[in-house]
């Protein structure tokens, strides 16, 4: 069985939904704004629904400080007793680093999946903002969830909602992966977004359907009824 | 053994899905291949016994040569350690340095039972590309208990419906071979449908029904042997009930025991007489407490 990406010459599926797959650039929302924001300190909220980049957000930031070693990701979901901030800061020396417990100075923190955080470990970060955080960029799924009264404090104004994209933007989202072949036509992909609710996680998801059906009647173009056949259930 | 009579050599009724075709089910098997390949979630969803282990058997055949299939059954344990058993999949160097491998394929039977704080563990090691696919098996989509944003990730869901009588005949030629047991196909699909549809009873009733008849009959099943014993089902069989409620009484005396000793050690320990030293049999006797998962019907339906 060839794999339909593969014999329309792709090496990996180009709508893969994993944030890390491809180094996009990112559509529809200003990441220099934020980026500022954080080269001046500030503690920044930014939230979003399912499915519309907030993961890749992060990743675009993570690229932007790549190399200066002054990055630390972190996931609330991988931590099951609290956060220990401080065995996240001594690690970044590294073995050195561990043996005299080293804590580094203007560190910028970046906490995913914001709403898991525990109202214990927000206080505690309170604490370690501006001491050993230079800027802390939390992500999260709605502010208004946000359980943590007195950290709010510290976020102020800057709470960024990721806004949805445009038709053309998703067309652009897409052209991104898949470059200006002919298979997938323009008109198609607004079809599609349209079909897909305006999130681009499932644009791609529904994508890879169509195309992946389109492709097994041995269709040259996708056609208003492969989005029909493929997007019935 | 009885098969060997009917010059087979071995049981043509066992559960050995890892070599045997798997008969109605190619186009859920492609499908599954291909949402390996191109990294994505998959949940497959279908009740006991119609072939969702099976179908992970097939995929480890697949892909069992590359190193990077880890196979869980979420039936047993309540909490799996995500991040150990992908450090454990490393080698010894990726356990020493606490590496995380990249690219896995993770395979969950029976995911009902995972935590939320699971389910999102999942998610991050999706999304760091720690895990390239992942493959859920359970009763229902909407019953698992699953985050938003995991089931968000999730590109299909496959739904097994079982396979229809003609298939089945199939099933049972291809695994009999030219041995004509089975008086007439009629029998085998009323085999099937007071199996309720459900392989793993469906074969234990084949299983019975052709040792039987080998042992009385002349290798022979007939109408009259199928309703003898399958009156409506197996666990309606007095004799066989009887034998299953011994064996659950003589182990449920047994873990009595095994508790009532642990206790005494317990309290022995408390009032000094024994100190810090843990016997071995009081180790294999703690073993025994924390694995409460076996039940006793678990154990009973080994020895029937």
């Amino acid at each position: 069985m060839e794999l339909w990406y593969k014999e329309l010459g792709f090496y990996n599926n180009p709508f893969s939904i994993k944030p890390l797959a491809f180094h996009d650039e990112i559509i529809g929302n200003n990441v220099r704004e934020m980026i500022s924001k954080i080269e001046k300190g500030n503690v920044l909220f930014i939230e979003g629904e399912y499915g519309n980049g907030k993961t890749s957000v992060l990743k675009k930031i993570i690229r932007e400080f790549g190399g200066s070693r002054r990055l630390i990701y972190y996931s609330c979901n991988r931590a099951e007793k609290g956060i220990d901030f401080d065995n996240l800061l001594i690690g970044r020396y590294g073995i050195i680093g561990r043996i005299f417990k080293i804590k580094p100075k203007d560190m910028i923190l970046l906490l995913d999946e914001a709403q898991e955080l525990t109202p214990i470990d927000a206080e505690k970060l309170k604490d370690y903002y501006k001491k050993h955080f230079w800027s802390i960029v939390l992500v999260g799924h709605k502010y208004n969830d946000l359980q943590i009264d007195g950290f709010k404090e510290v976020i102020g104004e800057n709470v960024i909602s990721l806004r949805k994209l445009s038709a053309d933007e998703a067309v652009r989202l897409i052209r991104r992966r898949i470059g200006n072949i002919n298979f997938l036509p323009d008109n198609i992909i607004k079809v599609i977004f349209e079909k897909s609710k305006t999130n681009p996680r499932r644009l791609l998801k529904n994508c890879e359907e169509v195309c992946k059906h389109a492709h097994s009647k041995g269709a040259r173009q996708v056609a208003s009824e492969h989005i029909n056949e493929a997007l019935k259930v | 053994m009885w098969y060997e009579s009917l010059n087979l050599k071995s049981n043509p009724f066992e559960d050995n899905g890892w070599e045997t075709e798997l008969i109605g089910y190619s186009n859920e098997i492609e499908e599954i291949f291909y949402r390996i390949a191109s990294g994505s979630m998959v949940y497959i969803e279908g009740g006991n016994g119609l072939g969702k282990t099976a179908l992970l058997k097939k995929v480890i055949a697949q892909f069992k040569g590359i190193g990077k299939v880890v196979y869980l059954n979420g039936n047993n344990v309540k909490e799996i350690d995500i991040e150990g058993v992908l450090i454990n999949s490393n080698g010894f160097f990726g356990k020493l340095l606490k590496k995380l491998p990249d690219g896995m394929i993770l395979l969950l039977d029976d995911v009902n039972y995972l935590s939320k704080k699971n389910c999102e563990r999942l998610k991050y090691f999706y999304d760091q590309n720690y895990v390239k696919s992942i493959i859920f098996t359970g009763d229902g989509f909407e019953k698992a208990n699953f985050t938003e944003s995991l089931k968000e990730r999730i590109s299909k869901v496959i739904k097994l419906n079982g396979i229809n009588e003609d298939e089945i005949l199939e099933l049972v030629e291809s695994r009999l071979g030219e041995k004509e047991v089975f008086d007439n196909p009629e029998l085998v699909k009323e085999i099937w449908g007071k199996s309720g549809k459900n392989f793993k009873k469906f074969f234990k009733n084949c299983e019975l029904l052709c040792q039987r008849a080998v042992e009385y009959n002349g290798g022979k099943v007939t109408k009259k042997e199928v309703a003898e014993l399958l009156g409506k089902d197996i666990n309606d069989n007095k004799e066989l009930k009887e034998v299953k409620g011994n064996v659950v009484e003589h182990y449920k005396k047994e873990i009595e025991k095994i508790k009532e000793k642990i206790e005494e050690r317990e309290v022995k320990k408390r009032s000094g007489g024994l100190h810090m030293r843990n016997t071995k049999k009081e180790v294999e006797a703690k073993n025994i407490e924390d694995k409460p998962q076996i039940t006793y019907e678990d154990i009973a339906e080994k020895y029937y």
